[in-house]
C-alpha cells in the first residue's frame, strides 16, 4: 500500500494516466483518512458515505492536475474531501450542535502518511494556534474540523456574530504571520 | 460579503469553513475571475493542510469501493472494453489521418462527421469537435462557426479512452495556459479535462463519467487560464474557443 509521500504521488501520476490498479492502491492508502475527515464535518454517516465516493470520483477525473511543486499528495487529498463535505453540510444543515464535543484539541493521531518533514510542519502550525488566546484557538479549529459557519460558532460560544468574524478573521492573520509563510 | 476588501481574510475563512453557504457560493464564483482570491485559496490550503493530519482514520465501509469502481467503469468494466476495442481501432486510424492535415481538413469536417454519423449502426464510439473562437461568452452557437477556421480540433475515442486536442489556428498565448473544459447537458458545470499545449497535439486518458448518448451535443470550450490552469474546479479565465461534441463512428 502506498504510503510515503513519494508512494502516493506516484500513485496520483499514475493513476492520471488511467492506471485502475493505483487508483485502488491510493483508495487503500488514504480512504480511512478521507473518511475521518468528512466523517468529523457531516457526522451522519450516510452523507458521508455519499460524499466519499464523490471525492474519489473527482480524484479519477482530475488526478493529472495533480501539481506535486505545489502541494503533498495528502494535503491536495484532503482539499478535496473538505471541500466537498462543506458544500454538502451547508446545502443540508443537519447536524445536531450537542453532538460536538465540549472542548476541541488538534487532533494528534500517530499518522501513517505523515513523514517526518509533514510532523514538524504539523508542530509549528500547532505552536502558532497555541500562541493565540484560547477562546480563538477553538474558534478556528470548530470551523477546521467540523465545518461550523461563524454563526453556529456564535450560538456556541454566546456571542455575536460579528465577533466571531472580527476574531477569526485576527487570529488568521495572526497564525499566517506567526507561520511567516 | 464577497466584496470584501479582505481578500486575504475572505480566503482564509474558505478554508477554514465558516462561511454561510450563500457566501461559500459567492467566494466560489468569485474565484472563476479573481487570480489573487484563487491563489490566496491556494496558499491557506497548504497553511493549515497539516490540521487534518492528526484527524483519525475511519475505515469506510467495504462494499464502497465497488461502488466507486461501478460509478467509474460500469457495471462490466474490463469485459465491455475488450469487447468494443476493435471498431474503435478504426475509427481511431482514420482521425488520425484526418488530423494530420487538421488546418485544411477543418473546414469539411462537419461534413465527413455527419456522413460518418449517418451511416453507423449503434451508439457512437468516437467523437470530434471543431472549437471556434467564441464571441460573446460560453455559449456554442451557430454565429461562431462562420467565423472561419477552428482554433482546435478535438477527438474523443470511447474505447481506447484519449481524447486528443489539436492546435489549428490558436496563436501562443506567453505565460498562459489553454485549458480544455467540458459541459454535458444544459445547466451542468463545467469540468476540467486537462492544459492544452499550445503548439502540439495533447492526448489524455479519457476518464470522464459520461454515456455516448450523454456525450451527442456536450460542449467543449478552451479558457485562457493563469500559467499552469485554473487553480479552482471552474474557468477562472475567458472562454475563448467552444464547440459541440459530434459523433463520428462508422
Amino acid at each position: 500500500m502506498p504510503t510515503s509521500k513519494a508512494d502516493l504521488t506516484n500513485a496520483i501520476s499514475r493513476v492520471a494516466k488511467g492506471d485502475r490498479s493505483a487508483f485502488e492502491a491510493l483508495y487503500a492508502a488514504t480512504s480511512a483518512k478521507l473518511f475521518g475527515v468528512v466523517v468529523r464535518i457531516l457526522v451522519r454517516r450516510d452523507l458521508a458515505e455519499e460524499v466519499l465516493q464523490e471525492v474519489y470520483l473527482r480524484v479519477w477525473q482530475r488526478a493529472a492536475e495533480y501539481d506535486a511543486a505545489l502541494s503533498s499528495p495528502i494535503t491536495w487529498l484532503v482539499a478535496i474531501a473538505r471541500n466537498r463535505a462543506l458544500d454538502e453540510v451547508k446545502r443540508k444543515p443537519m447536524r445536531s450542535l450537542e453532538e460536538m464535543p465540549g472542548v476541541l484539541e488538534i487532533a494528534n493521531d500517530d499518522d501513517p502518511l505523515a513523514d517526518h518533514g509533514r510532523k514538524e510542519e504539523m508542530l509549528r502550525l500547532k505552536a502558532c494556534l497555541d500562541r493565540l488566546e484560547p477562546e480563538k484557538s477553538q474558534i478556528v479549529l470548530l470551523a477546521y474540523y467540523y465545518g461550523m459557519t461563524r454563526e453556529e460558532i456564535a450560538g456556541r460560544i454566546k456571542r455575536p456574530v460579528s465577533t466571531v468574524k472580527t476574531w477569526l478573521r485576527r487570529s488568521l492573520a495572526q497564525l499566517k504571520d506567526c507561520l511567516g509563510q | 460579503m464577497t466584496d470584501d476588501d479582505d481578500v486575504d481574510g475572505l480566503a482564509a475563512e474558505y478554508v477554514v469553513g465558516s462561511l454561510d453557504p450563500a457566501e461559500r457560493a459567492q467566494v466560489a464564483a468569485r474565484c472563476r475571475t479573481d487570480v489573487t482570491l484563487r491563489e490566496a485559496i491556494g496558499d491557506w490550503e497548504r497553511r493549515l493542510g497539516t490540521l487534518a493530519d492528526g484527524v483519525p482514520g475511519i475505515e469506510p465501509p467495504a462494499h464502497l469501493y465497488s461502488t466507486i469502481a461501478k460509478r467509474i467503469w460500469g457495471q462490466g468494466g474490463a469485459s465491455i472494453e475488450r469487447a468494443e476495442a476493435t471498431p474503435l481501432r478504426r475509427s481511431a486510424r482514420r482521425w488520425r489521418g484526418l488530423a494530420v492535415g487538421a488546418g485544411a481538413l477543418a473546414a469539411c469536417l462537419a461534413l465527413i462527421v455527419v456522413w460518418l454519423f449517418q451511416n453507423s449502426p449503434g451508439p457512437p464510439t468516437a467523437f470530434v469537435a471543431e472549437l471556434h473562437r467564441s464571441a460573446a461568452g460560453p455559449t456554442a452557437d451557430e454565429s461562431a462557426r462562420a467565423a472561419g477556421p477552428p482554433g482546435f480540433v478535438v477527438s474523443l475515442d470511447l474505447a481506447a479512452h484519449t481524447i486528443k486536442i489539436t492546435p489549428v489556428t490558436v496563436r501562443p498565448a506567453p505565460r498562459r495556459s489553454y485549458q480544455l473544459w467540458l459541459t454535458q447537458g444544459g445547466s451542468a458545470a463545467p469540468s476540467s479535462l486537462g492544459v492544452v499545449s499550445q503548439s502540439e497535439p495533447t492526448t489524455w486518458a479519457w476518464r470522464t463519467l459520461a454515456t455516448p448518448a450523454d456525450l451527442v451535443n456536450a460542449t467543449l470550450s478552451v479558457s485562457l487560464e493563469p500559467e499552469g490552469g485554473s487553480p479552482t474546479e471552474m474557468p477562472s479565465g475567458p472562454i475563448i474557443f467552444i464547440g459541440k461534441l459530434v459523433p463520428a463512428t462508422p
